[in-house]
C-alpha cells in the first residue's frame, strides 16, 4: 500500500463509531432511569412524592457520567489521531529520503524525469504541513509538480555545491499551511528539505566532478591529438605534397602544349581537369587532418563506423608509406550506428594502427600488415579490431600497456594507450588485446556500443545514415 | 633538348617510376609536353621486371615508395651495373635518404613540389651524363677489344709502363733486354691505337 496517500474526510459514521459506548451508555442509563421506578418500588424504597425528583436526578447522574466518559474519550481519541498522524507523517518523511536517495544513487547525469519524481516525492512528505506543491532544481535542470506556481515560495532550500548555489528545493503551500500543527511540524518539514537538498548536493557534487573529469579528458585526448599529429608531419606534408606536385606539373604541361600548339586540346582539357581533382584531393586531406586537431568537446552522437574507419585508414596511409606497410580494412556489413564522440573514436583507431605499423618496423614489408576489422556483437556492441604481425608485446611491458608515459618507443609521449583506453571506457567500452593465434602479432580490440535502433548519424560531411 | 648524335645513341627516354597515380601521369604529360620520349612504372618491382634499363636516358624515381623503395631501386641497378642516371625525386624531410642516394651514384635530386623548369633542366644534365656513360661504356668495348689482342708479354709491359717505369727498369724486371722492350711497347701503342704515352696510361685506367 502506498503510504503516501493524501488523507482524506472521514463519513460521519466513521466519525461517531468511537464514541459507540458512550451512546449505549447514556440510552441505556436513560431507559433504565424511566422505566426502573416500579422496582424500586417493590423494595421499599419507593417513594411517590419524591418520583419526579428521582427521575430527575437519575437522568442529571446518568448524563453527567456520559458526558464526562465523552470528553475522556474524545481526548484519548485526539491523541491517537496525533499519534498516526505524526506516524504517517514520518513514514512519508522516510520513504520520501529513501526514495529520493535511491534515485540519487542512479548513475549519470539527473535527468528531468529524476527530478520530477523528487518534487513529488517532496510534495507528498508535506501534509502535516497543509497540501504543498514542490520544485526542485539542480545543475540547470528543473522539474515541478503540477500545481506549483511560481509565486514567493513559502520554503526554499538552497542545493549549494562548492560555494555556489547550483540549484533548490522550493515548496509552496497553496492553500496555506495547516492549523494546529504549529512551530514544531514545520521545522521537521524544514529540516526534511534540508536533508533533501543535501543529498541533491552530493549529486551536484558528483556531477561537477565527472564533468571535470570529463573536460580534463577531452582536453588530454586533443592535446595527445595534436601531438600525434606533429609526430606525422613528415608524412602529412608528403602526403600534401602529391596534389600540389601534380598540380605544379599538369599546369606546366597545360601552359607548354597551349604555347607551343602542340598538344591536342582533349590532351589539355584533360590536364586541366586532373588540376581540379588533385586540388580536392589536397582539400580532403585538409578536411580529415582539420577534423582531426579540432577540439571535439561534442556531444556523443550517433555516427557510422565505417566512415569513421575508413577517414582514419586514409590518414594512417600517411604513415603506411613510410612504413611501406599496407592498411587492410575489413568492415562486416549491416553494422549499426555507434554512440560516439567520432573525433575520439577515430583517434583511438589511428592509435592502434600507428602501434601496430610501429610493431613491424623490424619485419619485411612483405610480410607485414595491418588488418582494421569491425563487427557487430550479440551484446548490442560494435568490436573493431587492429591486427599487426609485429613481434608482439613484451611480456615485460604487458602490465603497464595502458598507463600513462609507459612508453617502449622513442619518439611519442607514451599517452596513446592510456588516453586510447581512458577514451574507450568513458564511451561504455572497453579496449583490450590478444596475442594473435598460430602466427606473428597482437590484436588491439575495442568496443563502443551501438546507438538506439532507429538514431540518423549526423556527421560532419553531412552524408546521412540511418541503422 | 637535344637531337640524338651521329653516333647512332638512340632517342633518350626518360623513365618516371611513382606510385601516385595523379604524380606520375602529371610528369609524363609535363615531359611528353617539351616532346621527351616517357615511360612510367607505378613501381620499383615492375621497372625492373619490363624497363630495358640498357636503354639511353634517365630515370626519374620517387624515392618513398611502398614495396620496394627508390633507394633498394638503386641498388639493384648498380648490382645490373646499369649506367642509367637517376633523378631522385623526395618529399619533405627526405634530405637524408636523398644524400644516401647521391653517395651512392644519384645523379641529383628534387624536393616536390617542383618546378618543370628544374625537372627539364636536370633531366637534360642526366640525359648529358647518359650520353657520357654510354660513350664511356662504347669506348671501354672498344678498348677492352684492342686491349684483348695484346700478346701475354705486350700487356705485362703495358701494366709495367703504365705505372710509370722506365724501359730499363721494365727490362731488368722482365728478364728482357732494353731493345726487345722498346718494340713490344711501341706493339702497345700502335694495337691500342695510342698517340702518346698518357693517352696510353688513360686507356690503361679505362680498363682498370
Amino acid at each position: 500500500m502506498n503510504p503516501l496517500r493524501r488523507h482524506r474526510a472521514p463519513s460521519a459514521g466513521e466519525r461517531l463509531a468511537p464514541f459507540r459506548i458512550v451512546i449505549a451508555y447514556t440510552l441505556l442509563g436513560t431507559l433504565l432511569v424511566f422505566f426502573n421506578d416500579p422496582a424500586l418500588h417493590a423494595l421499599g424504597l419507593d417513594d411517590e412524592a419524591h418520583g419526579p425528583l428521582r427521575i430527575a436526578g437519575g437522568l442529571v447522574w446518568v448524563w453527567a457520567t456520559a458526558a464526562l466518559m465523552f470528553t475522556l474519550r474524545r481526548r484519548r481519541i485526539s491523541a491517537d489521531r496525533r499519534h498516526e498522524s505524526d506516524l504517517n507523517a514520518r513514514v512519508n518523511q522516510l520513504s520520501c529520503l529513501y526514495e529520493v536517495s535511491r534515485l540519487l544513487h542512479l548513475p549519470g547525469v539527473l535527468g528531468e524525469a529524476a527530478l520530477g519524481s523528487i518534487a513529488r516525492l517532496v510534495a507528498n512528505a508535506m501534509p502535516p504541513l497543509g497540501r504543498a506543491e514542490a520544485r526542485v532544481s539542480l545543475d540547470g535542470r528543473e522539474a515541478f509538480t503540477p500545481g506549483f506556481r511560481d509565486r514567493e515560495p513559502m520554503v526554499r532550500i538552497p542545493v549549494v555545491v562548492r560555494a555556489r548555489v547550483l540549484g533548490a528545493v522550493e515548496v509552496m503551500f497553496p492553500e496555506g499551511p495547516a492549523d494546529g500543527n504549529g512551530y514544531r511540524g514545520f521545522e521537521e518539514g524544514t529540516s526534511l528539505l534540508e536533508g533533501v537538498a543535501s543529498q541533491l548536493a552530493l549529486v551536484g557534487e558528483r556531477q561537477l566532478a565527472e564533468r571535470e573529469a570529463m573536460t580534463h579528458r577531452e582536453r588530454l585526448a586533443h592535446m595527445t591529438r595534436l601531438s600525434l599529429l606533429g609526430e606525422m608531419a613528415g608524412g602529412i606534408a608528403h602526403e600534401i605534397n602529391q596534389p600540389l606536385t601534380a598540380i605544379a606539373s599538369y599546369a606546366q604541361a597545360c601552359r607548354r602544349m597551349i604555347q607551343s600548339q602542340c598538344g591536342e586540346k582533349p590532351e589539355v582539357l584533360d590536364a586541366m581537369d586532373q588540376i581540379g581533382a588533385q586540388a580536392f584531393r589536397g582539400g580532403e586531406i585538409i578536411r580529415r587532418l582539420r577534423g582531426f586537431a579540432t577540439r571535439g568537446e561534442r556531444k556523443r552522437q550517433p555516427v557510422e563506423l565505417g566512415g569513421l574507419l575508413r577517414d582514419v585508414v586514409r590518414l594512417a596511409e600517411v604513415d603506411s608509406r613510410l612504413h611501406r606497410i599496407g592498411i587492410r580494412l575489413d568492415l562486416a556489413e549491416g553494422i549499426p550506428l555507434v554512440l560516439a564522440d567520432p573525433v575520439q573514436i577515430q583517434q583511438v583507431a589511428l592509435n592502434l594502427i600507428r602501434n601496430g605499423l610501429e610493431a613491424m618496423d623490424k619485419v619485411p614489408p612483405e610480410k607485414a600488415a595491418v588488418i582494421v576489422r569491425s563487427r557487430w556483437r550479440d551484446d548490442n556492441m560494435v568490436e573493431v579490431t587492429v591486427e599487426d604481425r609485429g613481434e608482439g608485446v613484451p611480456a615485460e611491458t604487458e602490465r603497464s600497456l595502458f598507463l600513462p608515459f609507459a612508453t617502449t618507443k622513442t619518439s611519442g609521449m607514451g599517452l596513446g594507450l592510456s588516453i586510447s583506453h581512458s577514451i574507450v571506457t568513458s564511451h561504455g567500452g572497453e579496449l583490450w588485446f590478444t596475442r594473435n593465434d598460430g602466427r606473428p602479432g597482437t590484436t588491439f580490440h575495442f568496443t563502443i556500443p551501438a546507438a538506439p535502433a532507429g538514431a540518423v548519424s549526423k556527421q560532419d560531411d553531412g552524408k546521412e545514415a540511418t541503422t | 633538348v637535344k637531337e640524338p648524335e651521329a653516333n647512332a645513341l638512340p632517342v633518350p627516354v626518360v623513365f618516371v617510376v611513382d606510385d601516385d597515380e595523379a604524380v606520375r601521369n602529371a610528369t609524363r604529360m609535363l615531359l611528353q609536353s617539351v616532346g621527351l620520349a616517357v615511360e612510367t612504372f607505378d613501381s620499383a618491382d615492375r621497372f625492373l621486371a619490363s624497363a630495358d634499363v640498357a636503354r639511353h636516358g634517365c630515370l626519374v624515381l620517387d624515392i618513398r615508395m611502398p614495396g620496394m623503395s627508390g633507394l633498394e631501386l638503386q641498388e639493384k641497378l648498380a648490382a645490373r651495373n646499369a649506367t642509367l642516371p637517376i633523378i631522385f625525386i623526395t618529399g619533405h624531410g627526405d634530405v637524408p635518404m636523398a644524400v644516401q642516394a647521391m653517395r651512392r651514384g644519384a645523379v641529383d635530386f628534387l624536393e616536390k613540389p617542383f618546378r618543370d623548369q628544374d625537372l627539364l633542366d636536370r633531366i637534360q644534365r642526366a640525359i648529358t651524363e647518359s650520353e657520357r656513360r654510354m660513350g664511356d661504356r662504347q669506348e671501354q668495348a672498344r678498348l677492352a677489344e684492342r686491349a684483348a689482342a695484346l700478346t701475354a708479354r705486350e700487356r705485362e709491359v703495358m701494366d709495367l709502363v703504365v705505372d710509370g717505369k722506365a724501359n730499363k727498369v721494365v727490362a731488368a724486371e722482365l728478364g728482357l733486354s732494353e731493345r726487345t722492350v722498346e718494340i713490344h711497347r711501341s706493339r702497345v701503342m700502335s694495337k691500342m691505337g695510342a698517340e702518346s704515352l698518357a693517352e696510353l696510361v688513360r686507356m690503361a685506367m679505362a680498363l682498370r
